[in-house]
């Protein structure tokens, strides 16, 4: 930025050369009061994270369960219908073996 | 950051912080962060913050998130980005922006804004904190992110490649919000020049004098 013809550059500059004042010490009280807030929001992170784990394991288990119930049920509908076509084959073969001993009659 | 102690290991230190309950490396810590967060906290402070509680709000919130820090930049420039923008957020909290009269000016505010206009240098230390206090209260009506990047800009002679780094905002954005801040306090000036009445002059200096 030109200052030559700008007020607003001049006094910028003036300002920008303005001596720094003493920077503001923390009190003791203060320092204890932020080590306090970190001790404790370090503890609910600590809790955070367990809860999480926690929620994890039981996320995992009941998903292998569900997963087991489903294979258990898709295995016993598997050979329900098995048992259904055996039966329905065997029933046929009666009933040829049925027709062909009533042909075979004198 | 020429405040901060070079030989202080800040690694060290917060590898024991994150290791778990060291109070004595949090302490340190907040001893070598705070000339640094105090220093950003005294640039944007709003009008009825009280210093030391923004410089406590950022140092609890820099311990409390430390677990985010990656690593990847040097801690203080993780901390700064978190000072300036706890202090924008502060800013941006403050409900009304004043805006000023001639009448408000104190006389070393008035001699620094003539001294400005006559394109005289700001002979001693004293006319450059007016100076100061004057851009300080031009500072206070501006939108706050508009008051960051002239603070930044202008007032610590930051590049705008440090301004993005601690804003998060683009070059070109850095540079036309810079660009607006500056038009808005030249036509701020020139409502207080227009307020100022000729004859007033000679006896401010004969005042100030």
């Amino acid at each position: 930025m030109d200052s030559s013809d700008d007020p607003l550059a001049r006094l910028l500059k003036h300002a920008a050369a303005a001596p720094a004042k003493d920077l503001t010490a923390l009190s003791p009280q203060s320092e204890a009061d932020i080590v306090r807030a970190w001790r404790s929001t370090g503890s609910l992170h600590l809790r955070r994270e367990f809860a999480f784990d926690a929620l994890l394991v039981r996320g995992a288990a009941l998903a292998l369960t569900l997963m087991l119930v489903v294979l258990g049920l898709n295995l016993t509908g598997l050979a329900d219908s098995q048992t259904q076509t055996y039966a329905a084959e065997s029933e046929f073969l009666d009933l040829g073996e049925s027709s062909t001993l009533l042909a075979l009659q004198p | 950051m020429s405040d901060l102690d070079p030989d202080f290991d800040w690694q060290g230190c917060l590898e024991r912080i994150r290791r778990g309950s060291d109070e004595d490396a949090a302490r340190e810590m907040i001893i070598w962060l705070q000339p640094l967060v105090a220093r950003i906290v005294r640039s944007h402070l709003p009008r009825r913050a009280a210093e030391e509680d923004l410089i406590q709000m950022i140092l609890i919130k820099v311990f409390q998130n430390l677990h985010q820090y990656s690593g990847r930049v040097p801690l203080t420039h993780w901390v700064s980005r978190v000072a300036v923008n706890t202090c924008l957020k502060a800013l941006r909290a403050e409900k009304s922006r004043p805006e000023w009269r001639w009448a408000d000016l104190t006389d070393p505010e008035r001699n620094a804004l003539e001294r400005a206009e006559s394109a005289t240098e700001a002979a001693d230390a004293a006319e450059a904190t007016g100076s100061r206090e004057l851009v300080t209260r031009l500072l206070e009506a501006l939108p706050p992110a508009d008051r960051l990047v002239v603070q930044l800009l202008h007032l610590e002679e930051r590049s705008i490649e440090e301004i993005k780094t601690l804003t998060g905002w683009t070059y070109a954005g850095v540079k036309v919000r810079a660009f607006r801040a500056r038009q808005r306090m030249k036509k701020a000036l020139k409502q207080l020049e227009k307020e100022e009445l000729p004859w007033t002059r000679p006896m401010i200096r004969s005042l100030v004098c």
